[in-house]
């Protein structure tokens, strides 16, 4: 009976195509706090003005709200800004998937010339001759470090989860924490392929996919997507699978911020990706459902 | 010191080889691990891998991409990892598979995301028919739609895995559908996805590591299992190595035990010997300066002094102020030419009394035959010096003491005999001449013996020496023989005389004491042989020898008896002194002369038949010279003339002397001293002088040279004396003396002395 009990749910989960969020996440704290100093100061760039929350604002989205961020000297970037929550669970980092890791990640930026245009050495200088010397220091054997830079960054983002969103806790067995509508919404999202793609734990961000399956997409900036990576021509316009979790919180949305709202989104979604005649009804009733896709703000970023 | 050096050699290469060894092993240890460490990744490796596969086998609509994701992830994580090992083992093989492993991997990366984004599309396709599926069983029921197309649809919808739709055969739909465009859009996806991930499928088996992994494990089994061999090789080299290493201490160790305990015993039988010459012997060192370094306890005891005292001072501290300074001298250039020296020196004690020490002194060489010290080994002689110069004093004493007696004996018995010879020519009684003729015999026989027993005594005092003149070798020999034809004719005797011509030479020799043998043997003889018996005396001169036989047909002597004849007072028998006389020590100075002049003699005997004598005596021939034979003879009628000097202190000598000159024609005048003689010798004109030796106020040498020195060389003067040690003829002859008597006198040879001087009448 027992074993009955525990099974039970265990096989519901094992249905179901998506997962919660953790509600606990491991992380050292004290690299996390160093990294969260940097995500927050301007002192990466090379002109002193833009910071990592310039773009991926905390606490909050985790991104800019705009189409396309700006740079040092109002320089306007190509693709759209993704927020920072949860993008420790996606399994490649950017729209084109080139970093591995949340490490690698992030020293792009940092050297992006549209974004804070510096230069890595210059950067490595000017933390060594800056307060955060004594911090690495406490922290690395090696002091101040490229990769230790990157490292607590990324610590810092490891801590970015945002648990306990309605619909976790929907799936964890509460019930109404969902309405009729949400409800029907996930299982229209189910039914009419959007789980497809947008799967596992972050609803999304873990696969590429071609933007424009059924229908060419008319992009706002031209972005090759991945085939910038591979070369292969299969890739064009084959991104990463965005994660739909706080999706309501982070508009404009596309990897070009063509569309500014959820349902255009998901009205743009079914005629491109799912090869149907969208309707009124899915639309309205998947908007319910991602609306109950926002989490808690991180801990780390609370105070 | 070589085999020394030869073993520390040894020692550091064994060291050297096991460090070797050591480094080896744990070379080969650190590969061995590198390979385990590959083999045991590849494993792993392989085990994610073919889940991974399984994982994309079975990829269908209820897939979680996370899981997918995360397990591909972790394939190239690992693989990743997995490459690096392989870098890290410097193995050209291995590095091949890595090369290969890294391509495979590249194609794979991509393939993995292609089947999850191809395979998500389908899904979405397949989903979008299975929402429509009742609307096309509407459709089907209108007839809108053919049975083939709906056969169609639901094997899409019905198929299990992606890898089912693969049999389905595509078909294009009734373009009068409703929404047929998107139905074919729909279908037409399927149709190219299916093909898409059947052709990823296939290249997910072209591109599968697994042959690689499975290649890197046999390989890094066999390596490691080439390295165990290796290893156990080494560690058994290495415990070889160590063995003999122990084995090689072990026997060092008891080589130098064996080496120790030689040296101990070495030290041992050292110090015995040490210890031996130090209860011995007097021992001391010195450094090559002369200074004392060491002294033994002899050396304290018999110097006086402590070794405080001694050590650091010279030798000269014990030295004798008797001992001459060039016997040092002679030391030192001795020893420090590194050779021994030896001598018997007399030493000082602190105290001042004198010890005398047989030394031995060397010097003591180093390695390199430096001398870095002098040893003196010293033995007490001092009881043996004493005793020998004790010894010494004794013999002059006896000396002295036989000088004295043979004087003060000779001449009362000159009296004897002088007074009884002339009793005898006086007296005519036949009895009165009879007991003349025994006391002149028993007189002549103590004279004799007194002779002998100096003679002998001479000769075993080791103090004689023989006297060699000019000898006129047959003028004195027939002399010699005719002395004896009395006896013989008394005896009844026939002495049958040989004397070849060879001996006619003159030559130098002691004959004195020749004659003294003949004399000897011949009286002998005469005793020994029987009346109308013969003796037979035979003499030559060949190869510078003297050759002479004496033989008797005597009594003899056995053998037993001919051993002991030699020795002094040893006749036949006992019996033999009574019935023959004699003192019995006529063979004996025979024998002891014989010595003295490195002659032989030879003697055979028969008991009963009689005995020869056989003499060689070594003589050196001057030349040859051919003599008349000139026989002297004397009678009563045979005067001299002259007027002579007596000098003599004693009356009854100055009588006796008186006497015999009166009786051989010759005129004299007495004086009683050397003094005396003196003031007389120029009054009157002498034609001879008689000098005794002894006289008071003053001596006969001292009279002799005074005359000489006074009046000139033109006098004989003849020495006239008791004293006839050794030595005193020549003294009398040296100082210029013309002749010499000795005490008692014998008639005979003063007459004949006189007659050589005075000359012819």
């Amino acid at each position: 009976m027992k074993l009955l009990l525990i099974l039970i749910p265990l096989m519901l989960f094992a249905l179901e195509r998506i997962t919660p969020i953790p509600t606990d996440v491991v992380y050292d704290a004290q690299k996390a706090a160093l990294g969260k100093a940097l995500f927050f100061d301007p002192i990466l760039s090379v002109d002193n003005t833009i910071s990592c929350a310039t773009c991926h604002n905390l606490p909050g989205s985790g991104a800019d709200g705009l189409s396309f961020s700006f740079g040092v000297n109002g320089a306007e970037g190509s693709i759209n800004a993704p927020s920072v929550l949860n993008s420790s669970l996606n399994f490649v980092q950017f729209w084109n998937g080139r970093a591995k890791s949340l490490a690698e990640q992030a020293l792009g930026p940092i050297v992006n010339p549209i974004e804070m245009a510096n230069r890595l050495d210059n950067v490595e200088k000017t933390l060594k001759s800056s307060a955060y010397k004594a911090r690495f220091e406490a922290i690395y054997p090696d002091g101040v470090t490229i990769a230790n830079l990157a490292d607590a960054l990324a610590e810092f983002e490891k801590a970015l989860l945002t648990p306990n969103s309605r619909f976790d806790r929907y799936l964890r067995g509460e019930e109404d924490a969902l309405n009729a509508q949400e409800i029907r919404g996930y299982e229209t999202f189910k039914s009419i392929g959007c789980i497809s793609c947008h799967n596992g734990v972050n609803i999304g961000g873990n696969m590429y996919q071609k933007f424009g399956i059924f229908k060419e997409y008319k992009q706002k900036k031209e972005s090759l997507g991945r085939y910038e990576i591979t070369k292969r021509e299969r890739d064009r316009y084959v991104f990463k699978v965005p994660s739909l979790r706080n999706v309501a919180l982070t508009p404009p949305y596309f990897h070009d911020g063509r569309v500014n709202t959820l349902a255009e989104a998901i009205f743009e979604m079914q005629e491109h990706q799912l090869g149907i005649v969208p309707k009124k009804e899915f639309t309205e009733d998947i908007e319910a459902f991602l609306n109950t896709l926002t989490g808690e703000t991180p801990a780390i970023v609370r105070d | 010191m070589k085999s020394y050096k030869l073993i520390i050699a040894t020692f550091i290469l064994t060291l050297l080889f096991i460090a070797y060894f050591a480094y080896e092993s744990s070379r080969f240890n650190d590969e061995a691990k590198a390979y385990s460490k590959v083999k045991e990744s590849a494993y792993r490796l392989e085990i994610a891998f073919s889940k991974n596969h399984l994982l994309m086998n079975s990829i269908n609509s209820s897939s979680n991409n996370d899981e997918i994701s995360a397990s591909i992830a972790l394939v190239e994580r690992m693989t990743r990892e997995h490459l690096e090992l392989l870098g890290q083992v410097d193995d050209t093989y291995l590095r091949t598979l890595a090369d290969s492993i890294t391509q495979k991997s590249a194609v794979l990366a991509l393939l993995y995301e292609d089947l999850k984004s191809d395979n998500a599309q389908l899904q979405n396709s397949i989903m979008w028919l299975s929402k429509s599926y009742k609307d096309y069983l509407f459709m089907l029921k209108e007839g809108k739609l053919d049975e083939k197309t709906m056969s169609y649809i639901f094997d899409i919808v019905n198929a299990r895995e992606t890898k089912e739709l693969i049999r389905i055969h595509h078909i294009k739909p009734n373009e009068k559908l409703q929404d047929a465009q998107v139905l074919d859009l729909h279908l037409g996806l399927i149709q190219t996805l299916h093909e898409l991930i059947n052709e990823h499928y296939a290249k997910l088996l072209v591109n599968d590591i697994t042959p690689e992994l499975k290649s890197a494990i046999d390989y890094s089994s066999k390596k490691i299992e080439l390295i165990k061999s290796e290893f156990t090789r080494i560690i058994l080299l290495l415990l070889i190595s160590i063995t003999f290493l122990v084995i090689f201490s072990i026997l060092l160790y008891s080589r130098e035990l064996a080496t120790k305990n030689a040296l101990k015993a070495a030290q041992n039988s050292l110090q015995q010997f040490v210890d031996a010459l130090n209860e011995s012997a007097i021992v001391s060192k010195s450094d090559p300066t002369g200074r004392i370094t060491f002294v033994n306890k002899k050396f304290c005891e018999i110097s006086g002094y402590s070794q405080n005292e001694l050590i650091g001072h010279s030798h000269n501290i014990i030295r004798h102020p008797d001992m001459p300074k060039e016997l040092f001298k002679e030391m030192w250039d001795t020893i420090k030419s590194g050779k021994h020296f030896k001598a018997t020196i007399q030493n000082m004690t602190k105290e001042g009394s004198s010890y005398y020490v047989d030394s031995l002194i060397l010097p003591l060489f180093d390695v390199n035959g430096e001398i870095v010290e002098y040893m003196a080994v010293r033995y007490d002689v001092t009881e043996l010096i004493l005793s020998r110069d004790r010894a010494l004093k004794a013999e002059k004493a006896k000396d002295e003491f036989f000088s004295k007696m043979s004087h003060e004996l000779r001449t009362p018995l000159n009296a004897i005999n002088g007074f009884s010879s002339i009793l005898k020519r006086e007296l005519k009684e036949e009895k009165q001449q009879r007991y003349l003729q025994y006391i002149l015999d028993s007189s002549k026989h103590l004279i004799e013996l007194i002779n002998d027993i100096l003679d002998l005594s001479k000769l075993n005092s080791g103090n004689f020496k023989l006297d060699i003149h000019k000898v006129d070798l047959y003028h004195d020999m027939e002399s010699l023989l005719h002395r004896f034809e009395g006896n013989l004719e008394s005896s009844k005797i026939t002495f049958h005389k040989e004397l070849e011509s060879s001996i006619e030479v003159t030559l130098y020799a002691d004959w004195l004491r020749i004659s003294q043998i003949i004399t000897n043997i011949i009286s002998n003889a005469i005793k020994f042989t029987p009346q109308n018996g013969d003796i037979f005396f035979r003499a030559s001169y060949e190869n510078a020898h003297l050759k002479f036989s004496i033989k008797d047909s005597g009594i003899g002597m056995s053998p037993d008896v001919l051993e002991r004849v030699f020795k002094p007072f040893e006749q036949a028998d006992s019996s033999t002194t009574r019935r023959y006389g004699g003192t019995g020590l006529g063979l004996s100075i025979v024998s002891n002369l014989v010595g003295q002049m490195n002659a032989t003699m030879n003697v055979t005997s028969k008991e009963g038949e009689g005995t020869l004598f056989e003499f060689s005596i070594p003589l050196q021939a001057q030349k040859a010279k051919p003599k008349g034979h000139r026989a002297i003879e004397r009678s009563d009628s045979d005067k001299l003339f002259g007027h002579i000097l007596v000098a003599e202190d004693n009356k009854t000598n100055q009588l006796l002397v008186k006497l015999l000159l009166e009786e051989f024609g010759l005129t004299c005048t007495i004086a009683k001293d050397g003094q005396e003689a003196l003031e007389i010798y120029p009054k009157e004109n002498f034609d001879a002088v008689l000098m005794d030796e002894n006289m008071p106020r003053m001596n006969g040498i001292e009279a002799f040279k005074e005359i000489r020195r006074l009046y000139g060389d033109k006098t004989p003067v003849i020495a006239l004396t008791a004293n006839v040690m050794k030595g005193d003829r020549e003294r009398f002859l040296e100082v210029g003396m013309s002749g010499f008597i000795p005490k008692p006198i014998d008639e005979q040879e003063l007459y004949k002395t006189l007659q050589s001087l005075l000359g012819k009448h």
